[in-house]
């Protein structure tokens, strides 16, 4: 049995609302002037809100928990409530371990001084001693990448290096409990799937994360549990994956309930027939067209102690190819592709799935797939090497560069472990359509998918 | 494994000053950040904080030895220029420790709503600070006496004692206005005239001598006249500082005890008020 690192029990918060009362001096000695001619404390007039009404929840050691619901759902005050920023007015927590609150990035960075200065200074403020962060110095300049600039005030710095410092120091803080609020939503594409691959090793350690996020694929690829808050009130509690269709649900069909029909206004015009310049919408171009270089999909792990995995199991290879060709070669469009994953069994009680998970270059969760549908034989509960193999059909995504993640369950539904974004391959046109007589007039097709349709033309 | 239970409840008694000592790093992490941004680009750096005493000082001394002429027997034997740079150094670690205390939390609020750590560092940090520049304008101080040609005697065992009186002083002054700013903000406005016109209500320039007998006894309701007298006798020797000033200090520890407390009662309402 893990040990429970976070109980909530019943936490409520409450605000008064409006222009509080007494919090002038003047006013605080008025209303003191008034309770004493009326000898009865006249009743807070304001409007009041609980922010947050009995919630409770319970993390145990190395899970990650994520807590999703619209804007001023409490999903802040929780979290401010968890890392002590501010009381609940009612109920308990009780943290065992080390809180690490994230609520910022790069917080309490000061900008005149320079790189090494704030390391030591935003470490201090995230609760390490000066030799603890002594002691990882080296790793955190490796992680950021800034050796050349750490004697430069950050002032100077571009706001990538800034963050990439700031992340860098955070992820290398010696806690047990780690709080992160939409930290990773800043960034370029990069940055982010670097935090993300962090935390998601920050979790597979061992540590205990919470995620606030209004990024529902960073919470499906990090987080196994969620949390969907409604009005300061706990709307649902389990697997995350369950959780985001609850909230999705719920999202659009409150959306399609809403009284004002979208109207097109008139900066809704895609051309400016007029010559206005003004309300047109502008049009952004991609991420840069530079070559991406990328490492072979491939992934072993030659020993067993650092290989992903917990008491069920252990991750040996994963491996992304196209059917009948080498791993070397390209994956193109035409191509079925397959992903497999060799892991070992560590006990025979508990059947495991695997599952995966797609994300394209701009973030966007593509699908996921598992083998929940497969009826698993008594066998394949003995103890052993496995491989579960997935086939992407040919023709169905179009090319981009993908990044897998990897969902492991046990008996079906219990989600027990993610490795976000463990290994990106690119899919590619082929040889064919980059020489053919349509692309010499085209760009390429845009999209996520690229399905060759049943076209059907009559005349009529 | 640290364990820790939040909730609303709080003992009201307890300060919590282990967790304060838990945190001690960051008190100097502060200061030293305050001190490097504060004299970061600046060609002079930290000997900056003895301009503001010694430009004082030449004014003062203008007045005070040629157009009002102080008796030097009132004085206890010391040189103007001496007798109030003195008082004047005690006095600028006083405000400025006062003064940057009590907007400590106010100037902090973003990192007061982004994470937690005992409040009382913020304070407590600008102690060190005020204490590293009230240590620049002594040295001077103590250089000016060799030249001149003064030599402390036994007494100067004392001046530790009243140089932590002085800083105890300023600090308790800062965490109540501090708590209080944090509540009602025309304390931050108030802060200027306790520094600008206190130091006429405190013996700086002038010797406590020259005030008029039937008004002396306030005096002793104001503890920097204690400190600044106390720290001229154990520099120059004289007539011990009067018995009566022991009162004054005990109102410091009065309101330095009843500062922690309030602190802590505000402490837990800071992030929701900021």
């Amino acid at each position: 049995m893990t040990e429970v690192v976070i109980k909530a029990q019943n936490i409520s918060k409450f605000y008064r609302l409006g222009k509080p009362q007494g919090d002038t001096f003047k006013e605080a000695v008025g209303l003191a002037l008034k309770s004493l001619f009326n000898k009865k404390r006249q009743n807070n007039q304001g409007k009041s809100l609980w922010a947050l009404k009995d919630v409770s929840f319970e993390i145990k050691k190395g899970e990650a928990l994520g807590i999703v619901g619209r804007n001023g759902a409490g999903k802040s005050t929780l979290l401010k409530i968890l890392a002590e920023i501010t009381d609940p007015t009612e109920g308990t927590v009780e943290i065992n371990g080390k809180v690490a609150a994230v609520l910022e990035i790069g917080m309490g960075f000061h900008p005149e001084l320079s790189g090494t200065e704030n390391v030591y200074l935003s470490g201090s403020i995230l609760g390490m001693k000066t030799e603890e962060i002594r002691a990882v110095y080296e790793d955190i300049v490796n992680f950021c990448g800034l050796e050349n600039f750490m004697d430069t005030p950050v002032k100077n710095y571009s706001s990538g290096m800034y963050m990439r410092l700031a992340f860098a120091v955070i992820a290398h803080v010696n806690a047990d409990v780690f709080l992160f609020d939409e930290v990773l939503s800043v960034g370029d594409a990069a940055f982010r799937f670097k935090c993300q691959k962090k935390i998601n090793e920050l979790v597979n350690s061992g540590k205990t994360i919470i995620l606030v996020s209004h990024n529902l694929n960073d919470v499906a690829n990090i987080c196994t549990r969620s949390l969907l808050l409604k009005n300061g009130k706990v709307k649902a509690y389990g697997q995350t994956f369950d959780i985001l269709n609850d909230y999705i649900e719920e999202s659009i069909s409150e959306s399609l309930t809403q009284k004002d029909v979208i109207s097109y206004s008139d900066d809704t015009k895609f051309y400016d027939e007029n010559d206005t310049k003004d309300k047109v919408w502008e049009r952004y171009y991609g991420e840069d067209d530079t070559m991406q270089k990328l490492p072979l999909p491939i992934i072993e792990w030659s020993s067993e102690l650092d290989t992903p995995g917990n008491e069920f199991f252990y991750i040996r290879k994963i491996q992304v190819k196209a059917i009948n060709k080498n791993t070397d070669e390209k994956i193109v469009i035409d191509d079925d592709i397959e992903v497999s994953i060799d892991f070992f069994k560590r006990t025979s009680d508990v059947f495991i799935d695997m599952g995966i998970g797609l994300t394209d270059k701009s973030g966007v969760l593509v699908f996921i797939s598992n083998t929940r549908d497969i009826v698993h034989p008594d066998s394949h509960k003995e103890i052993g090497h496995y491989c579960s193999k997935a086939i992407i059909p040919c023709n169905m995504l179009n090319s981009s560069v993908y990044t897998l993640s990897i969902f492991v369950a046990k008996n079906k539904i219990d989600n027990i472990m993610n490795l976000s974004y463990v290994l990106s391959f690119k899919i590619e046109f082929s040889d064919e359509e980059l020489n053919s007589e349509w692309r010499k007039y085209y760009p390429p097709d845009p999209g996520i998918l690229k399905p060759k349709l049943k076209w059907i033309v009559q005349k009529l | 494994m640290t364990k820790k239970i939040i909730s609303s409840r709080k003992n009201v008694l307890s300060l919590d000053l282990k967790k304060l000592f838990s945190y001690r790093a960051l008190i100097y992490v502060f200061a030293s950040r305050d001190l490097k941004v504060q004299y970061y680009q600046t060609f002079l750096g930290i000997l900056w904080s003895m301009i503001q005493p010694l430009t004082g000082l030449l004014i003062f001394t203008f007045i005070f030895s040629y157009v009002i002429k102080v008796n030097p027997e009132e004085l206890g034997g010391v040189p103007y220029p001496l007798f109030a740079f003195s008082g004047l150094i005690c006095w600028y670690f006083f405000s400025s420790l006062m003064g940057q205390a009590g907007t400590s939390l106010m100037q902090s609020q973003y990192l007061i709503r982004k994470i937690y750590f005992p409040k009382l560092i913020l304070p407590i940090s600008k102690s060190l600070t005020c204490f590293a520049e009230f240590i620049i304008s002594f040295l001077l101080l103590f250089f000016i006496m060799l030249i001149m040609g003064y030599y402390p005697g036994i007494n100067i065992l004392f001046l530790p004692v009243f140089i932590l009186l002085n800083l105890i002083t300023g600090l308790s002054v800062g965490i109540w206005l501090s708590a209080l700013t944090i509540r009602y903000r025309d304390f931050y406005y108030i802060i200027p005239y306790l520094v600008n016109f206190g130091i006429w209500l405190t013996p700086v320039f002038y010797p406590a001598t020259l005030i008029p007998e039937r008004l002396k006894f306030l005096i002793y309701f104001n503890p920097m006249a204690g400190v600044i007298s106390g720290f001229r006798w154990s520099l120059f020797g004289g007539a011990p500082p009067s018995v009566y000033y022991l009162f004054s200090f005990v109102i410091v520890i009065v309101i330095f005890i009843t500062g922690l407390y309030y602190f802590r009662k505000m402490e837990t309402k800071i992030a929701d008020l900021v």
